[in-house]
């Protein structure tokens, strides 16, 4: 469409500003480049002493141990603690914000009125909107107490007297676990699970609800046997990006979950994940191999959502749009 | 929006005496699935709103008793009366900067994308924004600290770099969005008149989009306003009121309200409620201002 400057060279000024834009450009590859790059090199002692395999498995965070019998430096870096939280915390804030976050994208777009649509759609990117620190803030003081006392209180006194890893001391409930702070990211990414299961379910062509409503199906029978099945494939790719989204929030998270170097026994433990373990402890670190370390955890992470953005973008067609703010 | 019962006569209806009949055991419990289903959404809608007015009315119930002359006059470092005017100014100082450099970037990227590059190139460079807006905003924060800071020590710059490298790539997908949508027809016109390239695209293509390129740069400011993660390591924070110092450490609204969240002190607390406060009607009035405008335009 707009290709008609494509290959248009006429003079000085368009030649320089087609080179000037062009530079701009180059600097998003440059600057991903630029993260690889300096992020691997900063952390390179854990990868290349320590070796991946030992990093991801070992459960023990101790960079500057030193054996008491031999008063050898025997530094145990294990990350596992810190994947452990961001993985479980992030599922748990899947598992409630996928089913919520698409039901509500139904609401919008089967049921409610075009009008109470469009402003709940407008109240919706507000949340989206809400700084993380303020969400932390509230999940801090008035969520994580209310959690701890409605909902986690429910499901540890049912599901947990079956399965152990929902089971909590009645006794001494914890306020700040990994559970809280998955609860907290799920309200941070059911916005976007919305907004983009809203774009996918409205892009199915109405022919085929009414091909299926014409046949005597209900609205609801239609939604469940032709829409959903049709809007799957970019329902998923959404979540998986709000995954993405949950993997790496910081802020909110670190304020909740809180911030014990462990592999949580059951969900209303208090955790890490990687990127509350980089927020509490960067501003004080001192021996070198523990900075590293550090870096090394940054690098998971981005591994991670580089490869969870880079396989919903190749799967399925751009959504970008709707979640770039 | 409720099917009735005669739309329900399936095949096992007989003629036009069938539609007359009451519902059967079946058909009923089609029915009441039908009718369920849309209490079950709404249900899902208001407990996802629900955060919202919680957080909103908490916040302001907080924060404001100490939302008061002393907040917003004083630095935190004021030996008396102790308030948030160096995280206020600390913001008003490092997000511009960063819209500067970021955004300034991501104009001129996105410019690049829609106006020069072709089908091909866009589709790469396309792929690259989706996995750097998915790049946790704690990485940036990373990055500036092994580079900038490790080098020269933590500064206000090096905060303003880091949310830089958060607002590139919203601004570079905003600019490529909006000037998309500039009929191609204008630039027919513009090249068919004898005004070259580069300047169509400033003069002729930004002009039209204009308020589509303000609503980007908005966006981008307000998300660069409460991002706190890209700050912890690199400009870290100051009680000292620190104006045009962009060497030395400063303090910005949302790391205001993180550090004194931790304080085991009531009235730093307090002041962190506070300080929450003025961040979210900042961002949350800036988001409202740019979409409730585009909310009116989608219902025209």
């Amino acid at each position: 469409m707009s290709q008609l400057l494509t290959g248009r060279r006429t003079g000085i000024g368009d030649f320089g500003f087609r080179r000037i834009t062009l530079l701009a450009a180059l600097a998003a590859g440059g600057l991903l480049v630029l993260l690889f790059g300096v992020l691997v090199n900063q952390s390179w002692p854990v990868w290349s002493e320590y070796g991946i395999t030992k990093f991801l498995t070992t459960d023990t965070w101790a960079p500057n141990y030193i054996d008491p019998a031999t008063s050898i430096v025997n530094p145990q870096i294990g990350a596992l603690p810190f994947v452990a939280g961001t993985v479980l915390s992030g599922l748990i804030a899947l598992v409630v914000a996928a089913p919520v976050g698409v039901l509500v994208a139904i609401y919008l777009v089967e049921y409610a009125p075009r009008r109470v649509s469009l402003v709940l759609t407008f109240i919706v990117e507000l949340i989206a909107a809400i700084p993380s620190v303020v969400v932390g803030l509230w999940g801090l003081y008035i969520f994580a107490p209310f959690l701890r006392d409605t909902l986690q209180w429910y499901i540890a006194s049912t599901v947990g007297h079956v399965i152990p890893f929902f089971a909590e001391d009645p006794d001494r409930p914890s306020t700040f676990s990994v559970f809280t702070a998955g609860m907290v990211l799920a309200i941070m990414i059911t916005p976007m699970v919305i907004a983009i299961s809203r774009e996918v379910i409205r892009s199915v062509p109405l022919s085929l609800r009414e091909g299926h409503v014409g046949l005597g199906a209900t609205r609801w029978e239609t939604i469940r046997s032709v829409v959903l099945p049709t809007a799957w494939v970019g329902i998923l790719g959404g979540v998986m990006l709000a995954f993405g989204r949950a993997l790496g929030e910081t802020i909110a998270v670190t304020m909740v979950i809180g911030n014990i170097d462990q592999v949580p026994a059951s969900i209303y433990e208090p955790g890490q994940t990687i990127a509350s373990k980089i927020a509490t402890n960067l501003g004080d670190v001192t021996a070198k191999l523990e900075l590293a370390s550090l870096i090394g955890l940054g690098v998971v992470l981005l591994v991670v959502t580089v490869v969870l953005s880079a396989v919903v973008r190749l799967t399925a067609r751009r959504f970008a749009t709707v979640y770039a703010y | 929006m409720a099917t009735d019962a005669t739309q329900l006569a399936g095949p096992s209806g007989t003629g036009g005496a069938r539609l007359l009949e009451p519902p059967n055991g079946q058909e009923r419990g089609r029915l009441r699935r039908d009718r369920l289903i849309p209490a079950v959404t709404v249900l899902a809608t208001v407990v996802t709103i629900s955060p919202l007015i919680a957080i909103i009315a908490f916040v302001m119930v907080k924060g404001l008793p100490t939302l008061d002359g002393q907040l917003i006059a004083n630095a935190a470092g004021n030996p008396t009366a102790p308030g948030a005017l160096n995280a206020i100014v600390g913001s008003l100082q490092m997000v511009p900067l960063a819209l500067l450099i970021g955004g300034g970037l991501g104009l001129l990227a996105g410019i690049y994308l829609s106006e020069f590059a072709g089908s091909r190139t866009r589709q790469l460079f396309g792929f690259l924004v989706d996995v750097l807006l998915g790049v946790p905003s704690i990485i940036a924060g990373l990055l500036v600290y092994s580079t900038l800071v490790a080098a020269n020590g933590s500064s206000a710059f090096a905060g303003s770099v880091a949310l830089s490298v958060v607002m590139f790539p919203v601004m570079m997908r905003a600019t490529e969005e909006v000037l998309r949508l500039v009929p191609t027809s204008i630039r027919e016109a513009s090249l068919a008149l004898g005004i070259s390239g580069w300047r169509t695209v400033v003069s002729i293509v930004l002009r039209a989009a204009r308020a589509g390129l303000l609503t980007g740069t908005m966006l981008a400011f307000a998300r660069g306003f409460g991002e706190t993660a890209p700050l912890l390591f690199t400009a870290k924070g100051s009680d000292a009121l620190n104006i045009g110092d962009l060497g030395s450490t400063m303090s910005a609204l949302p790391l205001f309200v993180y550090q004194y969240s931790r304080l085991p002190d009531r009235f730093f607390v307090a002041q962190a409620w506070s300080a929450a406060i003025v961040l979210l009607a900042i961002v949350l009035a800036i988001n409202v201002a740019v979409r409730a405008r585009s909310v009116n335009t989608r219902v025209e």
